[in-house]
């Protein structure tokens, strides 16, 4: 029986789990409602460093965050998917999260999130990957839009056109990413809210917000400053229109001396939740 | 023809630099390899090769990076020869989702002293900060799996001695700059006693001319300056492993003996704080 998205609770704003700032999140516990892991960081056969995963789920909501099913693929990795699905039991999320792209094929991983070619068959690959997931995993996935810098030119559906058709046949969640649209609107020059309204916004399960930064005339999703303001200003606009359950601030590298600036973006979040 | 197909040569010409080269330069090929649809080839050629290689640098930057900055000091002073190396590593070892970056980067650490070693020609200096950087690594890796727990490691011990700091670069992803280091070091055999604080990048770039070498303690996490003539007294210790034939040693090349038990009580301290392993009672 395949999961309903709308079943899953409001779980608040919080942050991506880093170890560098492991011991700060847990000194300030209080005030971030939910906590993202990477799932990667605990499924690897040595042990990971950090704090464990049990002590983050007594203190925190925690929802897990993959980066590598690579949701495109006509072969998922079945030994991934078993340690995927040995996390979710062991820390009972209410959802699933990863990205729609890809990352590996057999034999390779990319080590990086690369775009899908938007056509038919990948959909229906999809489509069937996601049902089999949610079936699986016994709760909703939500896949997140990238940034990419370029398309493929085999794409006969938009973003829009795609996700649409992948809710319909699933129910499956997204994760919007709104410092990736913000990103992807600015360098390939289309408008962001446009984009927004036509996303299935009842299935917006999950949003991150970022810092981006500028070089050579692109952005970049850097996660290493603090979110600005066209971020913002989304998050505005799309909190007119649906409901997720968690905002969650990537922040992953120079982190600023004072954790309080990142409580102040995370604070600031749940203030649009609530 | 087959998607699998499709996103195999898409996979493969953003990781492999050898088999990008043979598309760009001969796409049919690199199409022989595939199974794909005059279409399909169609389509991967019409994706400009400036974005192809942009994609693949910023996935092959990104591995660097991650490797690099757990290796701070040897890829800043030795950039060249160790980018050299980092380039031969990732070529023969991809990224893959069941190793973590850290495996990757002891991994790393591994391949490059053994290059290194291998490799006469190479500066001596290099080879004993790659030494220094992959040990203080392999210790803070055993470390925070060992005291994972104790969230207040960092907090207390924050500045006070390298360990700290050592931890760092890993949990923060980010390189350390020179001048957050802050050396409580012992400058031996001169005056063993003598503590200084190094923190500023020129001093270091100075002690690096001078030919110091670092050591680091794997039982109390501090880290040591030392100059060449201890540097050189620790290899032979390292090789003689019993501390009667040191002092016998010692003996022939210091006369005076108030020097010789200044040497012997740097030995007893680095045998305390587990710089170098051998039982005192040998003596």
């Amino acid at each position: 029986m395949t999961p309903l998205c709308h079943k899953v609770p409001t779980l608040g704003s919080g942050i991506g789990y880093r170890a560098a700032i492991s011991h700060s999140i847990l000194k300030h516990k209080n005030e971030i409602e939910v906590l993202e892991v990477i799932t990667e960081h605990y499924i690897n056969e040595k042990k990971s460093s950090g704090v464990p995963i049990e002590q983050l789920c007594e203190n925190f909501r925690v929802v897990p965050h993959g980066l590598n099913l690579s949701i495109c693929s006509p072969h998922l990795d079945k030994s991934y998917i078993e340690k995927v699905y040995e996390f979710i039991k062991k820390i009972k999320p209410h959802y699933y999260t990863d990205h729609l792209a890809l990352t590996s094929c057999p034999g390779i991983d990319i080590g990086h999130l690369s775009p899908i070619i938007y056509d038919y068959d990948t959909l229906n690959i999809v489509i069937d990957n996601v049902n089999r997931l949610q079936d699986y995993f016994g709760i909703p996935l939500a896949l997140e839009n990238i940034t990419y810098n370029f398309s493929h030119s085999d794409n006969c559906l938009i973003y829009s056109e795609f996700v649409n058709n992948l809710v319909d046949k699933t129910d499956c969640g997204l994760l919007l990413d709104l410092t990736n649209l913000y990103i992807n609107a600015f360098n390939h020059e289309f408008d962001a809210t446009d984009f927004i309204n036509h996303l299935p916004l009842n299935n917006i399960l999950h949003i991150h917000i970022a810092g981006e930064y500028e070089l050579n005339g692109k952005l970049i999703d850097g996660h290493c400053c603090a979110v600005q303001k066209g971020t913002w200003d989304l998050l505005s606009y799309l909190m007119q229109k649906a409901k997720p359950a968690a905002i969650i601030l990537e922040h992953d590298a120079d982190f600023p001396n004072n954790f309080r600036e990142l409580l102040d973006t995370v604070v600031r979040a749940k203030t649009y939740l609530n | 023809m087959s998607l699998a197909e499709k996103q195999a040569f898409l996979c493969r010409l953003y990781t492999d630099r050898v088999f990008r080269s043979l598309f760009f330069s001969d796409a049919n090929r690199a199409f022989n390899f595939y199974k794909l649809s005059d279409e399909e080839k169609n389509n991967l050629l019409k994706i400009p090769s400036s974005e192809i290689l942009s994609f693949s640098s910023g996935v092959s930057s990104k591995n660097k990076e991650l490797i690099a900055m757990n290796f701070p000091k040897t890829s800043n002073y030795f950039g060249v020869t160790f980018s050299f190396y980092l380039n031969r590593y990732l070529d023969l070892f991809k990224f893959n989702k069941y190793m973590t970056v850290k495996q990757h980067v002891i991994n790393f650490g591994d391949f490059l002293l053994s290059c290194l070693l291998s490799d006469k020609a190479e500066n001596d200096l290099m080879i004993e900060l790659a030494d220094y950087e992959y040990t203080k690594l392999v210790v803070a890796q055993q470390y925070i799996a060992n005291v994972t727990h104790n969230q207040n490691y960092i907090g207390k011990t924050d500045q006070k001695n390298l360990a700290a700091c050592s931890l760092k670069p890993l949990a923060k992803k980010k390189p350390m700059q020179a001048d957050e280091y802050v050396f409580s070091a012992n400058f031996l055999i001169k005056d063993y006693s003598y503590n200084f604080n190094l923190s500023s990048l020129d001093k270091i770039k100075q002690s690096l001319k001078d030919k110091y070498t670092f050591l680091f303690s794997s039982k109390n996490f501090q880290s040591y300056l030392i100059n060449s003539t201890t540097s050189s007294l620790l290899t032979f210790i390292r090789e003689t492993r019993s501390l009667s034939k040191i002092s016998r040693a010692l003996k022939r090349s210091y006369q005076s003996p108030e020097q010789m038990d200044n040497l012997l009580e740097i030995l007893y301290r680095f045998i305390d704080e587990e710089v170098i392993l051998m039982e005192k009672s040998n003596s």
